[in-house]
């Protein structure tokens, strides 16, 4: 098993995501090609990128077939409340943020599914699919700021 | 080749965090018959 990432927290993988751990545990080292995980969280910053995947062959009739990836990215946030406290606004905000699925926390989280010929094509693809994670979490920090700036607006006009 | 590539949005934000636009409409048309032109004209 290849780690792509060296600071892999096994313990932290296995109490955060214990099907995928376990997943992992019983492929077949043929199969295996490696697992990139990156759990790093302080619980400083406002919002972090996370992610976990493994990479495999699919096996077909014995011989060696597609490069496949299945695994999930997110983007976690720290509650609403101290998001907008974070970005200056008072007032308090009404709702919650979602929680994630499949780990801990709040945020926004998409599942990855890819199978090609080569691994360059499966690593193109995660690339291009992580650049559209990112334009729609900056779509969602705006969407955030721009409802707690026009609550903040509201509250300071029926004062 | 591809074979195959999903990405899918599990966990989005929630629909409070949406704009509350509203469709803009115009004005509602008014029904006028030909009696109404009529006496518009005179």
């Amino acid at each position: 098993m290849q780690l792509f990432e060296t600071s892999i927290n096994i313990k932290g993988m296995k109490f955060d995501h214990p099907f995928t751990f376990k997943t992992i545990s019983e492929m077949s080292p043929d199969e295996l090609l490696g697992c990139w995980v990156n759990l790093r969280d302080d619980g400083k910053g406002p919002h972090e990128w996370a992610g976990l995947m493994r990479f495999y062959r699919d096996h077909m009739m014995g011989a060696r077939g597609a490069y496949s990836v299945h695994g999930y990215i997110w983007f976690r946030l720290r509650p609403l409340k101290e998001l907008w406290k974070a970005w200056g606004y008072t007032i308090e905000p009404t709702y919650e943020l979602k929680s994630l699925k499949q780990a801990p926390g709040l945020g926004l989280e998409w599942e990855l599914i890819i199978s090609a010929d080569t691994a360059e094509e499966v690593l193109g693809e995660i690339d291009r699919n992580i650049s559209l994670a990112k334009h729609t979490a900056a779509r969602a920090i705006t969407l955030l700021q721009n409802d707690a700036r026009r609550k903040q607006f509201l509250s300071q006009g029926k004062n | 080749m591809i074979r195959d590539t999903e990405f899918t949005l599990l966990t989005g934000l929630p629909k409070e965090a949406e704009p509350p636009f509203k469709p803009i409409r115009g004005p509602k048309p008014i029904d006028r018959d030909e009696e109404d032109f009529e006496h518009s004209d005179s």
